[in-house]
């Protein structure tokens, strides 16, 4: 698979005759292997345009990912981290981070709270 | 008949059990282990009616809790109770998040889970739904609790009256005592008497501000509780409506209390030097041990370290088993001891545990 020309995708090779299909770029969201102790961590990828919309994707893969990731108010666990492109989140509540179809989400334990 | 006993610690759960050879001396031992590396805050020893509970409080990714049929040769994580969605508008220093479960308890095939920041929460079937008791939860007195040992209120001791399940005694730090007789419809509070040093004169012997460490109830006469407060020692002998203090020697602050299951007029205490100064009396540890209801006590000290010892036992460090002879008692650092003669001397099951947070007697056959 290769970027397109514009950076904005994939252009597939599907058949002999050269037809080729556009496939979408979507935000890629990943879990920190330590989660593998207690739960599976399905690696997304998805067209959510916010990190809240995103992690849902997440958790409709596998629901009991919510509770190790978020609160019983919806908010990131105080020693969860995110990164969104390399930069870590602040907000912790909203979640309403805009994503990119290029985006990637890392999830991962903070070196606090441990 | 044999014994079992489950030590939960900053590191994981361990089983131990009481090897009874004919002719020989019984000792314990440690069985088997669960959850290595995980902290284990509280742990319900299963029944015929309910699976065993453990609820662990992960670092990272908060509380959860397991269920074992199996004595922990294996594990199913169950569902963690959970606060409801916290008004916007609600009076509230604290946020309606679960930050640890602090005593578990069960009878008649319901688990109830006393909570930090102070919600009582029950399960009717094994684990799988909670709920929290609304009825506590929303008692306006509930805004007047604070912070005792950690930054919220909490639920620590769950005293369920054996003839009647719906009555039913908790302890909060800092919140007092409160008492239900209907199963957690309605509740009273029940810390009169208790005095508090740790508050403005005027507000000392208010009840709903007091901290009781740790309470216990005599199983065979459940009017009978005893109550380590973090400002000294309390005995009640109607259920909680009047509280009465005690003075036991070397010092009457501690966390920890164990009730004689049968005789009401016997507990034990593991006495610390004083809140600002949480370490045995002259390095030296020791349980205080009445057996006339308060009045007089006997310190016991054999097979205890009585040199440089700084151990402190946590407020449900300390348990007897049903008959009311075996007793163990595991320390912060990682100290686990137990006596086979009501407290009158101490054998050393381990020093290399972690630190121990809860000791829970379970009866086998």
């Amino acid at each position: 698979m290769r970027e397109d020309a514009l950076g904005h995708g994939f252009q597939v090779p599907v058949s002999q005759y050269g037809i080729h299909i556009f496939v979408a770029p979507m935000a890629r969201v990943v879990f920190t292997a330590q989660l593998l102790r207690f739960t599976e961590t399905p690696e997304v990828e998805t067209a959510a345009a916010t990190l809240r919309e995103a992690l849902e994707a997440s958790f409709a893969a596998n629901p009991q990912l919510r509770g190790y990731v978020l609160d019983e108010q919806g908010h990131l666990r105080k020693h969860v981290a995110v990164f969104i492109d390399g930069q870590k989140i602040r907000d912790r509540q909203d979640l309403s981070n805009p994503l990119t179809p290029t985006s990637e989400v890392y999830v991962l334990q903070a070196l606090s709270g441990g | 008949m044999s014994q079992r006993a489950w030590i939960a610690t900053r590191k994981g759960l361990f089983q131990l059990l009481l090897d009874t050879h004919a002719g020989g001396p019984a000792n314990w031992r440690v069985a088997s282990h669960s959850f290595i590396g995980e902290p284990v805050s509280m742990v319900l020893p299963g029944s015929s009616t309910h699976p065993m509970i453990a609820a662990l409080n992960l670092g990272h990714f908060g509380v959860k809790c397991h269920a074992s049929d199996d004595w922990g040769d294996s594990w199913h994580e169950v569902a963690t109770p959970a606060y409801p969605p916290q008004p916007e508008d609600a009076q509230d220093e604290v946020a309606w998040k679960l930050v640890q479960i602090w005593s578990l308890a069960a009878a008649d095939g319901v688990i109830w889970a006393g909570t930090l920041p102070g919600g009582l929460f029950s399960s009717k079937d094994c684990g799988a739904t909670w709920h929290l008791n609304e009825s506590l939860w929303d008692r306006a007195e509930r805004l007047g609790w604070f912070g005792g040992g950690y930054d919220t209120p909490g639920i620590h001791s769950i005293c369920i009256d054996p003839r009647d399940t719906k009555r039913m005694l908790l302890g909060i730090s800092c919140g007092g005592a409160w008492l239900t007789r209907d199963g957690g419809m309605s509740w009273e509070l029940r810390a009169k008497g208790m005095n508090a040093a740790y508050m403005p004169p005027d507000r000392a012997d208010e009840q709903n501000i007091q901290d009781p460490h740790a309470i216990a109830q005599c199983a065979a006469a459940p009017d009978t509780l005893w109550c380590q407060h973090h400002n000294g020692i309390w005995r009640s002998t109607d259920a909680g409506a009047s509280w009465h203090e005690v003075k036991a020697p070397l010092s009457s602050f501690g966390f920890a209390v164990a009730a004689h299951p049968t005789d009401p007029d016997t507990a034990w205490f593991v006495p610390a030097c004083a809140d600002q100064q949480r370490v045995p009396v002259d390095a030296a540890l020791c349980v205080n041990r009445t057996r006339d209801g308060g009045k007089s006590f006997e310190t016991l000290r054999t097979g205890l370290p009585q040199k440089d010892c700084y151990d402190l036992v946590y407020r449900h460090g300390l348990a007897v088993s049903a008959d009311g002879q075996h007793l163990m008692m595991g320390s912060t650092t990682g100290n686990l001891w137990a006596s086979a003669d009501a407290g009158e001397s101490w054998q050393n099951i381990s020093s290399n545990l972690p630190p121990i947070y809860a000791v829970r007697f379970e009866a086998t056959t």
